[in-house]
Parts: C-alpha cells; sequence; structure tokens
C-alpha cells in the first residue's frame, strides 16, 4: 500500500461515495429521463471529478472525466436525450473512474490504460444525435468554453460567479433566444458553480454539523464503552453489598449514565441499510438486462440503522441473493404473462428492527421454488438419499438451497447457476449471529428472510453454570427457560435410542447435556443433582434443550473475540468478562445445535443412528441385552438397537434360495445367524442344526432398518442390564464395537448395523 | 565490549529460562483462570488482564515435566506471539539480565525431549545455564 497524501485520500473517499450514489442516479434517470435535478446532480460529481484531479495531476482520469462531462452537460442542457446507449456509456464511464480510483488508491497513479475508446464513444454519442440547428451548434462551443472556465479556476468564479456568467452567456448566444435561455442558464450554472465544494453554500449546513471520523478511532471507543459497561456491573454487584445510600444513588447515576453513553456510541456506528443497497438497482438493472426480463426494483427502509460492520459484511450475501432472485426466481417476460402475470417483474426489499434485531427481507414475484424439482436435483447430485427424499418437509427443502453444490439452475450462465453461493451466503450470515428463512408458493413468489443482530459489540446475554464454571448464551437464540425437579426428571425426560427428549407442550425437544458436550459429565455428580434447568434454544429455526445447572442471571456482555490458539474451539463464539471481573466463555449457540445432530438431518437415518448409539456407548450407562452364543460364549447388543424380542419355533424357519426365512407379522423376514456371520460367514442359520429338533424354541433379536426387519439368531437372551461400559481399546473383531467388561466377564459389544451389512444384505442403504 | 541482548529470566522446575525482554508486555502474580473446556490440556485457562482476556499456557506441562505441588502457585509472564498477548505460567520470575552474544551455543545433542522443541539454544552464564526460550515454539502443535 502506498503512503497517499492526506488530500488524495480525501480525494478517493469523497469520489467513491459520490460515484456509489451515481450508480443509484443512473437506474432513475433512465425511468424518468427529464430529471433536470438528478441530471445536474450526476454532472456535479463527475464535473468535481474532474477538476480535482486535474488539481492533483492525474491526467488520464482527467481527459476521461472531461469526455463524460462535456457528454453531461448536453443531457442537462436538454441537446440531447436520454437514450441505452447513452446509459450505457455513462455507466462504462462510470465503472472506468472507479477503476482509475481503485489504482490511484493502490499505486498512487491513474494507472495505465487511457480508456480512449471509451473517451471516443462519449464524445461519438455526444455528437451523433445533436439536432443540425445552427443556434445550438453556436450554443455548445459557449457551453464548452465555459467549462473550461470553471475548470481552470473554480475558486475564482464561485467568489463572484453571477458577474462570470452573466457576460459570457450575453455575448455568445444568439440575441434570439437571450430571454429564455439566458435566465435559466445563469440558474443552472450558479448551482453547478455553489455547489462546488471549494464554495459549497448550501453544503454549509451539512459541513458544520458533520465530520469524517476515522472507523478505528469509532471501534477503540467502541471498546472503551465496553470496558465501562463491564466495570459498571462489578461496581453495581460491589454496590448490592454495599448498602450505602450516598454510594448506590451515585451508582446509580453512573448506571445511567453508561447506558446511555453506550447507545450513544453505538450510533455512532450505525449506518442506513441503504448504503449497501445502493448498488443494487445497477446490478439488477443490468442483471436484468443481460437475461432479457424485466424487473423493477422497490427498496423499502432504506433509513434502518445498523452496525457499520455489519453492514459490511451483509453486503455480498444481499447482492447475491439479489442477484440469485433476478436470474432464478423472477421469470422471462412471455412466461409471466402466459401465466398471467404483469410483465414486469416485481423484486421488494425490504428492512425494519423488530425485537432489537434487523430483519431484511427479499421477496421476489417470481416463479417460486419447485420442491419437486430440488429433490429431483439433490437426488441427482447424491445430497440426500431417496427414503430421505420422501419423508422431507417444506423446511427441509429449502434447506437443501443452502447446501454447497445444489443448484436447480437448467443452464450454467455467468451470473449464476454454478451451484457455489447460496451455502457461503448462509455462511457469512451465520457468522454474524444472523439467520436465513425461505418462505415460497410455487408460481407466487419467494422470500428470503434474513435476520441479523443490530451490532455484534454488546449482546444482552444470560449466564449459566454448569460443572461449577460460568458460561454465556447469547439471548437471540433463547426461547425460554424450563426448570425440573428431581422427581419429574426420569418421568419427562425419554429416551429414543440413547438420544435424550423432553416432551415441551406435546413437542418433542431433543436435549443436549452441557456438561457432556463439555466433556466433564461426572455420573456421581449429577445423581445428586435436585433439579435440572433446560434452556430452551433456536438453531437456524430448528428448537432443542441445553440442560444446564443453573441459570444464573442475565447481563449484558461485551464480546471479545477468542485467541487464535483457542480458535479451532468452534463451540466457543467468544470470551467475555462477567460482573466479577472473571472471563466467561460464549457459547455458539448455532454450534451447539450441530452437535445435537440437528443439522446432520440430511444424512441417513442408518448413519445418525449408529452415531447416536456410540455416543451414548462411549459416555453413557446403557441398557443392554446379553445373548448367548450356540457355542456358548456371551455377546452384548445395545437395547436401542433392538426393535422387539421373539421366541421363534425351529419348525417356522423356512428355506428360501440360500436364504432362511420366518413368517413375521404379514412379512418374510430373513433371519441371520449372528455367530456364522462373526465368525465369517454369510449368516445363513444351519437348517441341519434346526432340523435336530423341530420343536426347539430359538431367541430372535429384530433390529429394524428403513422399514425392513431382520431377526438376529441368538442362541439364548439372558439378560437385560443397566451397565456403564468400560471400553477396551482393542477390537477383537469385526462386527463388534468394543470389548467390555460386564458382571465380570468380557463381553463383545455388538455392532449390529455392521453385522447386517456384513452378511451383504442390501436394504440398509 | 561484545553485543549484548537482554533477558527476562524465569524459573521452570530447576532450569533457569530466558525469553527476548522486547516480547514481555509485564509479569504477574498468579491470577484465577477461567478453564477452557475441550481445549489441549498444556492451556490452563483464559486470564482477564484488564479487560484483555490473556490465554495461559502451562509451561511445565508443555514441556512435559510434573505439575507444581499442591497449593503452590505459578507466575504469569504475559507476552506477544504473533501479535497476539498470551501469558506462560512459570515458577518464578527472575531478573532482568543483559548478557553477552558470544556465550551463546545451540543445545547439544543430548539435550532431548520438548524441551529441546522450544528453544533456540543456551547461553553460558558462569554460574548457571540460560535456556533461551523461543515462544513463537511455545504455540507450535497446540
Amino acid at each position: 500500500m502506498i503512503e497517499l497524501d492526506e488530500i488524495v485520500k480525501e480525494f478517493l473517499a469523497e469520489s467513491l461515495e459520490n460515484l456509489d450514489k451515481l450508480d443509484q442516479d443512473f437506474v432513475e434517470l433512465e425511468s424518468n429521463p427529464k430529471d433536470a435535478e438528478r441530471l445536474a446532480s450526476i454532472f456535479r460529481v463527475i464535473h468535481t471529478v474532474k477538476g480535482t484531479c486535474g488539481f492533483l495531476g492525474f491526467s488520464k482520469l482527467e481527459s476521461l472525466a472531461h469526455a463524460g462531462e462535456n457528454l453531461l452537460s448536453k443531457l442537462r442542457d436538454g441537446v440531447l436525450g436520454l437514450n441505452v446507449d447513452i446509459t450505457n456509456a455513462l455507466l462504462a464511464l462510470v465503472d472506468a473512474v472507479r477503476a482509475m480510483l481503485s489504482s490511484i488508491e493502490s499505486t498512487g497513479t491513474d494507472g495505465e490504460i487511457e480508456y480512449k475508446e471509451l473517451i471516443e464513444t462519449l464524445n461519438l454519442l455526444q455528437r451523433s444525435e445533436r439536432p443540425a440547428a445552427a443556434t445550438n451548434n453556436v450554443k455548445v462551443s459557449k457551453k464548452e468554453e465555459k467549462n473550461t472556465i470553471d475548470d481552470i479556476k473554480p475558486e475564482v468564479l464561485t467568489e463572484n460567479h453571477e458577474s462570470m456568467v452573466a457576460p459570457s452567456s450575453s455575448e455568445q448566444i444568439p440575441i434570439v433566444e437571450v430571454e429564455t435561455r439566458t435566465e435559466h442558464e445563469v440558474e443552472e450554472d450558479s448551482k453547478v458553480i455553489v455547489n462546488d465544494p471549494a464554495g459549497d453554500q448550501k453544503g454549509h449546513g451539512v459541513t458544520d454539523t458533520s465530520i469524517r471520523v476515522d472507523v478505528n478511532l469509532l471501534d477503540n471507543l467502541m471498546n472503551l464503552v465496553g470496558e465501562l459497561v463491564l466495570t459498571r456491573n462489578q461496581v453495581v454487584q460491589l454496590g448490592v453489598k454495599m448498602e450505602d445510600s450516598t454510594f448506590n444513588g451515585a451508582l446509580q447515576r453512573l448506571n445511567l449514565i453508561t447506558s446511555e453513553l453506550q447507545e450513544g456510541v453505538m450510533k455512532t456506528r450505525m449506518q442506513p441499510i441503504g448504503n449497501a443497497w445502493s448498488k443494487f438497482p445497477r446490478v439488477v438493472r443490468d442483471l436484468a438486462k443481460a437475461c432479457n426480463k424485466q424487473v423493477r426494483l422497490v427498496m423499502e427502509g432504506k433509513d434502518t440503522e445498523l452496525d457499520k460492520s455489519l453492514i459490511e459484511s451483509i453486503r455480498d450475501p444481499l447482492t447475491h441473493m439479489v442477484r440469485n432472485a433476478v436470474d432464478h426466481g423472477i421469470e422471462s417476460p412471455e412466461d409471466r404473462i402466459k401465466f398471467g402475470k404483469p410483465e414486469e417483474g416485481t423484486l421488494i426489499l425490504r428492512s425494519y428492527h423488530q425485537g432489537g434485531q434487523v430483519i431484511i427481507d427479499i421477496i421476489d414475484d417470481g416463479k417460486g421454488i419447485d420442491c419437486n424439482r430440488v429433490i429431483k436435483k439433490a437426488l441427482e447430485k447424491g445430497l440426500i438419499s431417496a427414503d430421505r427424499a420422501k419423508s422431507m418437509t417444506m423446511r427441509d427443502i429449502t434447506d437443501l438451497l443452502f447446501m454447497a453444490g445444489f443448484s436447480t439452475a437448467e443452464k450454467v450462465t455467468n451470473v449464476s447457476g454454478r451451484g457455489v453461493g447460496m451455502d457461503v451466503v448462509k455462511t457469512n450470515i451465520e457468522k454474524i449471529g444472523g439467520t436465513i428463512e425461505t418462505i415460497s408458493e410455487l408460481g407466487k413468489g419467494t422470500t428470503f428472510r434474513v435476520t441479523i443482530p443490530l451490532t455484534l459489540a454488546i449482546v444482552p446475554a444470560l449466564i449459566v453454570s454448569c460443572s461449577g464454571q460460568k458460561f454465556a448464551i447469547p439471548q437471540v437464540s433463547l426461547l425460554e427457560v424450563l426448570r425440573l425437579e428431581r422427581e419429574e426428571i426420569s418421568k419427562n425426560i425419554e429416551h429414543i435410542s440413547g438420544a435424550p427428549i423432553y416432551r415441551l407442550r406435546g413437542k418433542l425437544l431433543p436435549l443436549v447435556y452441557l456438561e457432556k458436550v463439555l466433556e466433564r459429565y461426572d455420573s456421581a455428580a449429577s445423581d445428586f443433582k435436585s433439579a435440572i434447568n433446560i434452556v430452551v434454544l433456536q438453531a437456524n429455526e430448528r428448537h432443542f434443550g441445553l440442560v444446564v445447572d443453573q441459570i444464573e442471571d442475565s447481563q449484558e456482555i461485551v464480546v471479545k473475540p477468542l485467541a487464535s490458539i483457542l480458535s479451532a474451539l468452534t463451540l466457543f463464539a467468544g470470551v467475555t468478562i462477567l460482573g466479577d471481573g472473571k472471563a466467561a466463555l460464549i457459547l455458539d449457540v448455532v454450534d451447539l445445535g450441530r452437535r445435537v445432530g440437528l443439522e446432520n438431518k440430511s444424512q441417513s437415518v442408518a448413519a445418525s443412528e449408529a452415531v447416536a448409539t456410540k455416543d451414548s456407548d462411549a459416555e453413557d450407562i446403557h441398557q443392554m441385552l446379553i445373548c448367548q452364543m450356540p457355542s456358548g460364549g456371551h455377546v452384548v447388543i445395545p437395547l436401542s438397537q433392538v426393535a422387539r424380542l421373539e421366541k421363534i419355533k425351529n419348525a417356522s424357519l423356512e428355506k428360501s434360495g440360500n436364504r432362511l426365512v420366518v413368517q413375521y407379522r404379514g412379512e418374510i423376514m430373513q433371519v441371520l445367524d449372528v455367530e456364522n456371520i462373526l465368525n465369517g460367514g454369510s449368516g445363513t442359520f444351519s437348517v441341519e442344526r434346526s432340523e435336530n429338533d423341530k420343536n426347539s424354541i430359538v431367541d430372535v433379536v429384530v433390529y429394524t432398518v428403513n422399514q425392513h426387519s431382520v431377526g438376529l439368531v441368538v442362541h439364548k437372551i439372558e439378560d437385560i442390564i443397566e451397565s456403564a461400559l468400560e471400553i477396551q481399546r482393542d477390537i477383537s473383531r469385526d462386527g463388534v464395537i468394543t470389548t467390555a467388561v460386564i458382571q465380570d466377564q468380557v463381553m463383545e459389544v455388538l455392532d449390529v448395523n455392521k453385522i447386517i451389512r456384513m452378511s451383504g444384505q442390501r436394504f440398509l442403504n | 565490549m561484545a553485543a549484548t541482548k537482554q533477558f527476562c529470566t524465569f524459573y521452570l522446575d530447576n532450569l533457569y529460562f530466558g525469553i527476548d525482554v522486547d516480547s514481555v508486555q509485564e509479569v504477574l502474580r498468579y491470577e484465577e483462570m477461567t478453564p477452557v473446556p475441550l481445549a489441549c490440556r498444556e492451556i490452563s485457562g483464559l486470564i482477564n488482564l484488564r479487560g484483555l482476556i490473556v490465554p495461559a499456557i502451562d509451561l511445565r506441562k508443555r514441556l512435559g515435566y510434573s505439575d507444581l505441588p499442591e497449593g503452590e502457585h505459578p507466575m504469569n509472564v504475559v507476552c506477544k506471539i504473533n501479535n497476539e498477548p498470551v501469558s506462560l505460567l512459570v515458577d518464578r520470575i527472575g531478573d532482568v539480565i543483559d548478557v553477552e552474544e558470544d556465550l551463546f551455543e545451540d543445545a547439544p545433542e543430548t539435550v532431548v525431549g520438548r524441551a529441546r522443541e522450544v528453544i533456540v539454544g543456551i547461553y553460558k552464564l558462569p554460574e548457571t545455564l540460560l535456556l533461551y526460550l523461543d515462544q513463537e515454539k511455545v504455540l507450535e502443535d497446540l
């Protein structure tokens, strides 16, 4: 980075800001070409750029701006009418100027490219459509001359522009036109000059009341206020102990002022969301042209304010979503007419505050999301299984859109359809603590709702404790807090394949034990707990309960980033300092949700079951089935993997091909010999053995997966026990999760899934 | 006069270590720490250093020595490592000393184990040996 002069820096900042406004102005102008006010303002911007870079010695930029200015001045005077060619050329001019400005920013010069072609186009446009009347020719030459006067001596002009302009006009304009034109000209010109930065009279009000401040300075201030808030929290805690009324009076004032100061400083960083939107009219216009679509962009709530850093981080995701809406959402004019919709599609950007958060809706009235097509695509790409596809809800389907590698676009355009993007959009928005929701109706349109916090620096949080340590949970994701007394615990918490579930007003709420997540689980201590607290949280629109020891307090906390050596711990979103001066970790609710497996819903049921069993085996007291094998050895099957236990007569076992089956509940169920499989066989129950005694009874463990049942023949079911598994690391053979010591005997714990797979059964997938 | 280098010194399990004085931000008595669950065992916890949250590395654990006896508390040497403040937990703080560059020598082959991984080399002081700690290496593989 080159060290730039203060004056150049200011020029860059101002020009870039103005150029952003230009994009919007041009598009507005296209719909209302007669808007003289807007034309004049565009002219002023280019004029200022030209003037300043002439002064600073950026000659290439100057000559480009000059060409643009000439064309603009004709438009402004009504000599030329605005048309698509001119708009395109002017937009290209804006891009070129921007490119040069960024080159100045990085290298200190205005670059190597001279944009000769663009200048030529601009000059050509200025000539080509000029009406051939002689009077106009005269006027043009006058204009050009006057412009040069403006440029060379803006200061002089501002001081006495009336006297300078008036004579020049009367000298050169044909007398016939003087009465009408001169007045107009003088007024227009004075406007131009008055708004020149050097002698900005109208702008005086603005410059007097606003100053440019380095963002770092504000960041610093914000940090200090954060510290102050923490110190206040500490002092408030002391005050409670002191019981001194004068002290507490002063404390109350400190409290109040701190809150106001915090609010005030936060406001300095607030910016209207319109800043992030300023490019969209241009984006939508260009894109709609490229796709031969007609799109009207409506922006509502431009003034909704949020933290500057947030504006920066939503700019890209929003741009992506807007592009998507134009490219995928809105149909071509022909299709729209066919569906009885107006030819022109409407894209609405709407933002508003709600409950301490900012909501941004991106609404299009296009074709909506076709669920069947989404599912078809997802199946094609192997993102979901066929079984999964059948049971998907609308929510699950819209979630697919945010998976990496997904796109339903029939063909890849240069705009979108490559299948990267929406997943990035989602990650970026989650990164700043936001969420995306999709509402879509086929044929009517789609709404993406982005919810983001107002600011990241100071957030209200719930302080909970677990294993003697305090943790903070951002209240944004908090729904409610429940307390279960000891006697209610076993009654209300049920387990489904090892996963604890609580019934909350008739709905199932999956539970996560914080102490287990933190690997601080102590079964002895947990037996003595008189009550547990469940914090109901929301992550990605799904709910789950976090079981903690105690709810402590709710506090405003200042989020500080985690040291980089700890950044691998995704469970923590950051650190804060509590009222007692100690550091406390902030839990990342989205990551917690991920640990519950909420995010993995699209994976096959079998896989998540296997994970669940493995998890609970590793660290939980578990119900297990002890079975005796024909050879006399014992094996253990986790009860969570068992659907039913049956006693089946040897006689009812039938042979079908080389498989052995039994009629079970009106279905044909295959029967496998566990011992045979463990010994490397294919699980065919030896018929010879069964024929020895037609009336003897075998114990069969029924296991169900994907609506298929399999019978596992064990010689005898001995017992069901509850025990913590003591895991021995050495795994003796395939199909065995681990070897454990149960009731003083070494037993193998079976992995039923694996065993069935080993038998060559296909239906597991 | 030979070139000298300034070291902030400390003791760890009877060994004498030195760290570049320029990288040391401050030295503190024992501070209560907030443990970080799931983090590696060398990270003892987080210290609130006047609003700045600093992770503390247990140098004894990092170098593979046994823990301090019950009841004894380590001290904090807060230094900037890769531009971030990190506290190194040591047994006892020594003086800040000037050491002649000539006294430097690479660690002999016989010095093995984790201690060798984190030192640049050894300064042969008249009465003792000073192990020159490479603070960036301390954070490696954590």
